[in-house]
């Protein structure tokens, strides 16, 4: 298999560049230009310079070339058989802001709200911030340059990022930032650029489901465009006129339909693709598509759309199976899948497992083959972090060169594509005068085995990344902790309309649980039955308005996550997570 | 790329055909066309996806694939009038009333449930909304294109847009009782079957008055620039084209006095396209069912499930046949899709229907209730090739699907049926934990 020395390498490369935890130290800067010299930089994705100098003046480039003059008053970064690209970006990122508790809001938390939440008077017409309609809503207001997301990108060798705050179906605006600064104003490049918009859907209110956000978006757009025109009209001349209507959450759709501001819809599948390309295609917006973590199924389409794109460096869990195999071994298991098998499960259920297991390894190669096929289908695309842990970043991307992504096309989906992304291929994207002197330098070529980052530059500071200790990798499987059950736990329940939260309580005494469970619309908290324990497995049941729910839940330290049994028949998946959504 | 083979392997095994995958000549088979009788050692001729000729002796143009169904029976594809499956989520249970949702946008085209529906004979299929509200969503006319994954290339082109409505206790529990006695969620109409009328009524009206703030904002437009029309509802807008006559009505129903009551909430609003879903006491109202030109899609045998569909029989679709009401035979299930012609025959070995009223049931007769039926629901020349092959009568409770074409791409063949059909699987959970269990129980 040709595949696997070059896999190899990357992982290793990846390991080195990105997967270790890294600490940095900034170094008080006696002056704010900088000559980065003896380096081979590579100014554009594909150009290569040997043996040349990058100088950072005021935060910005102002020269790039062999032998060019340095500068009395540089600080000298001798980077002499090291290798200097252009800073990358992330065209959608929640960098600096707060990770969500699980019960706020399936993943993405904020605007959505907490757990138990009161019961609203119309489930079909909630309050905007109980709907997750909250286009009003800035980034700006909720970025923390302190956070550890924003020194963890910058070791991954991100210097700015399409910034988008968190929350439901329609979080608010984003803000293209640099990954340094002492405030939040510091970091903002360029703000209101983007409407964020995602398939999340409210919990237990109007629209929880696909169906009821595609139908909300058209409903906003419309009347949005209607109030757009009655505004002018309104500007034009009031006398003898209604004053329009007005609220918040129609009037941010006016930079968007003035064509000023695209919208940057998250997708996380590959209906939630197509649905969001409808969307485009109805309404007429401008868009940016990011996450399209299926997009080999529809390569074709995308292309033929022309709209950009930021594809996920993130991939799905591998299962237990495959995590210990080898690479060499897996494309084995890969090769000898055969799609015309038929075998009786009661015969030999061991081969209908590996029959599933190869399928299901084929299956996974096809989200690792996601940004190569998509650059043999004519997509241009940039890669987007989000929902990516840092440290995997360039783990991930090492796969996907494995897998025969070009390095090329990579690199311009870290710098010169994202920038284009974002709207800012002037400021950034590349090493040419005039740009942001964003850069960042490696002890080797940036793919290859063994390089490893060295520092990051952002407007002319320079950040040494050390490689540090690694991540202490405490009780494996968590299995044996002693708080068990017992405690508070938030959950959140994925139904059929849409996800519901809540809390439960267990406490225990010698060997007998007791618990209570509350969720979002019911006023009081049900006791659980039945409970039991079972190494990780836990399960009880409880009586609900909707009948008898038994729930099973697998229990590793501080997460459950399982199903629970609505009479015996419709199943639902459940998470949970150690701690009380009301501040702990 | 191993992939990629994989892929042309999947493409080979759904779309058999070799020069223009829509050509097809069934030879010898016993034809049941449904509006013409039943045609003994017949040829069908398929060509570009329509049926180009019926008739004996029919010779294969260059590169037509032949299909031998000598002793065999060949029935128009199988439409079912009431189905969930293929769709990424049901209910938009939050609200009584969600007119403005459509079905079209949650089609799910990776679901294997399609390819189920196929191996049961099945080739058109109306994706509906649930019950829980009183006027629930649009709903979406799909052919089973199984292998697209694109959910617009599953869309029957052309057909007709239709609504679901709902009454009874679905909505009753969905929104009233459970909101007041239990939950602390504030109730909401309705609570009654009382409700479920008033907020028909109340949502007409709505959508009528806003048709005419619509067009009186089209008349006043023309003289003055500076009019200004209402607010956008997209709600509203679907009750006003439902108003319009652009929209079928499908409405979840089960007992005699509800469907008596939207007929006359119908009547007062002047829609006449109405189709009863399940209507299990659509029986009691035959005569009045017909003289409305309202029709019924029932179950053949399935009731007590609930308080409201006790008094049910399984003569239900032969009574209402024999009073002249259009009736269809559904599903509502991804298991009972995958034997239809089952149910048909139940229709007539409880209600002595014949054998083509019987398999009109799950044919002819959804198709005109889908507005489909110039397309689709007989065999004839000029409609769709959408057809099935059985080894057996369809109405013999031997009878298995061979083979079942849509457009005349083949997109089921017993033949060629392995294990793994899914278009998509689950690549986080580890098989062994699926089977966990398993082998103790079917040794027990």
């Amino acid at each position: 298999m040709r595949l696997s020395t070059t896999l190899r390498a990357a992982i290793v490369c990846a390991l080195l560049i990105g997967g270790t935890q890294s600490s940095t130290a900034q170094i008080a800067p006696p002056s704010r230009t900088v000559a980065i010299t003896g380096a081979t930089v590579i100014p554009a994705p594909g150009q290569t310079i040997p043996g040349a100098t990058v100088v950072i003046r005021d935060g910005l480039i102002t020269g790039v070339g062999v032998g060019i003059p340095i500068p009395y008053d540089a600080r000298i970064v001798e980077a002499d058989s090291m290798y200097v690209y252009a800073g990358f970006i992330d065209p959608l990122s929640y960098v600096g802001q707060e990770a969500p508790r699980a019960n706020q809001g399936g993943g993405f938390g904020g605007g959505g709200g907490g757990g138990n939440q009161e019961p609203v008077a119309d489930r079909g017409n909630p309050p905007f911030d109980r709907a997750g309609l909250e286009p009003y809503l800035d980034v700006r207001d909720k970025l923390d340059p302190e956070h550890a997301s924003v020194e963890a990108m910058r070791n991954a060798g991100f210097t700015a990022a399409h910034a988008v705050p968190r929350g439901r179906m329609l979080p608010g605006s984003g803000a293209v930032v640099v990954l340094h600064g002492s405030t939040a104003d510091e970091m903002i490049l360029a703000a209101d650029v983007s409407m964020f918009a995602q398939f999340q859907g409210a919990r237990g209110v109007y629209p929880g489901t696909p169906m009821a956000m595609m139908a909300k978006m058209r409903q906003l757009y419309t009347e949005a465009q209607r109030r757009h025109g009655l505004d002018a009209q309104y500007e034009d001349d009031a006398n003898g006129m209604s004053r329009p209507p007005y609220d918040p959450v129609h009037s941010a759709f006016f930079p968007v339909i003035e064509g000023d501001t695209p919208v940057f819809f998250f997708v996380d599948d590959a209906l939630e693709t197509h649905r969001a390309l409808t969307l485009r295609e109805d309404l007429g917006f401008r868009m940016v598509l990011a996450g399209v973590p299926q997009g080999y199924d529809m390569a074709q389409k995308l292309a033929r759309s022309g709209v950009p794109i930021a594809v996920t460096t993130d991939f799905p869990k591998q299962p237990g199976w495959m995590a210990s195999l080898k690479r060499d071994s897996l494309q084995i298991i890969m090769d000898n899948y055969d799609p015309e098998v038929r075998t009786a499960t009661w015969r030999d259920t061991e081969a209908e497992v590996r029959s599933l297991e190869a399928r299901q390894a084929l299956a996974r190669e096809d989200f690792i083959q996601n940004a190569a096929r998509l650059d043999e289908a004519g997509v241009r695309f940039a890669f987007t972090s989000v929902e990516t842990r840092p440290a995997d970043i360039h783990k991930n991307i090492g796969e996907m060169l494995a897998a025969g992504l070009d390095t090329t096309v990579a690199l311009a989906a870290l710098t010169s594509h994202a920038a284009d992304l974002i709207g800012m291929s002037r400021a950034m994207g590349s090493i040419e005068r005039g740009k942001l002197g964003n850069v960042v330098i490696t002890s080797g070529p940036l793919f290859a085995e063994g390089s490893a980052i060295k520092h990051v530059v952002i407007e002319g500071t320079v950040y040494d990344i050390e490689a540090g200790k690694g991540e202490g990798r405490g009780g494996a499987d968590g299995s044996g902790d002693g708080a068990g059950l017992a405690g508070s736990w938030t959950l959140v329940a994925e139904t059929p309309d849409g996800d519901i939260g809540g809390t439960l309580e267990v406490s225990r005494s010698g060997d007998t649980y007791r618990g209570w469970l509350t969720y979002d619309g019911v006023d009081q908290s049900i006791p659980i039955e039945e409970i039991k324990v079972d190494g990780r497995d836990v399960s009880f049941s409880f009586t609900s308005p909707d009948g008898f729910v038994m729930v099973s839940m697998t229990r590793n330290r501080n997460e459950m996550s399982g199903t629970a049994l609505v009479d015996g028949a419709n199943a639902v998946s459940v998470t949970m997570e150690r701690g009380n959504p009301k501040g702990n | 790329m191993k992939t990629k083979h994989i892929a042309a392997l999947f493409a080979a095994l759904l779309f058999t055909g070799s020069a223009g995958a829509q050509d097809v000549l069934i030879k010898g088979g016993t034809v049941l066309t449904i509006t013409g009788g039943s045609l003994d050692a017949t040829d069908v001729l398929v060509r570009n996806g329509r049926i180009a000729r019926i008739g004996a002796g029919l010779q294969a143009p260059d590169g037509v694939d032949v299909v031998d169904a000598t002793g065999k029976f060949v029935l128009p594809g199988i439409i079912d009038a009431h189905s969930h499956i293929a769709l990424s989520s049901v209910n938009e249970g939050t609200s009584p009333v969600t007119a403005e949702v459509s079905m079209e946008d949650v089609v799910d085209p990776y679901d294997v449930s399609i390819y189920r529906a196929l191996a049961g004979g099945v080739t058109s299929a109306h994706l509906m909304h649930g019950s829980a509200n009183v006027i629930g969503g649009q709903n979406e006319t799909i052919k089973l294109r199984y292998g697209a994954k694109d959910p617009d290339a599953l869309r029957f082109q052309g057909a007709p847009r239709t609504i679901k409505f709902a009454l009874g206790e679905n909505p009753t529990r969905s929104h009233g009782l459970r909101g007041s006695n239990v939950s602390g969620r504030p109730a909401l109409r309705p609570a009654s079957r009382m409700g479920v009328e008033a907020v028909l009524r109340e949502t007409f009206e709505a959508g009528k008055r806003y048709m005419e703030a619509q067009d009186a904002y089209t008349a006043a437009s023309r003289n003055n620039p500076r009019a200004v029309g209402p607010a956008y509802n997209g709600q509203l807008e679907v009750m006003a084209d439902i108003l319009r006559g652009e929209i079928l009505v499908h409405c979840h129903s089960y007992r005699a006095d509800e469907i008596l009551m939207l007929m006359r909430v119908l009547k007062d609003y002047g829609v006449e396209n109405i189709t009863f879903q399940h209507a299990n006491e659509a029986f009691k109202v035959a005569p009045e069912l017909a003289e409305f030109g309202a029709r019924a899609s029932v179950f053949s045998d399935w009731w007590s499930y609930k308080f409201e569909v006790y008094y049910s029989t399984a003569y239900n679709a032969a009574i209402l046949t024999r009073n002249g009401v259009t009736t269809s035979v559904n599903s509502d299930s991804g298991e009972l899709i995958r034997h239809l012609y089952h149910e048909a025959a139940k229709a007539q070995r409880y209600g002595g229907l014949t054998d083509e009223e019987s398999l009109k049931l799950i044919t002819i007769n959804p198709a005109i209730q889908l507005g489909i039926s110039d397309r689709v629901g007989s065999i004839e020349v000029g409609k769709d090739g959408d057809l099935v092959i059985f080894d057996a009568h369809p109405l013999s409770v031997y009878a298995t699907p061979l083979m079942t074409f849509v457009d005349g791409v083949k997109y089921f063949d017993r033949e060629a049926d392995p294990d793994d059909m899914r278009l998509e699987i689950d690549v986080t959970t580890d098989p062994s934990d699926e089977f966990a269990g398993q082998e103790a129980s079917i040794h027990n």
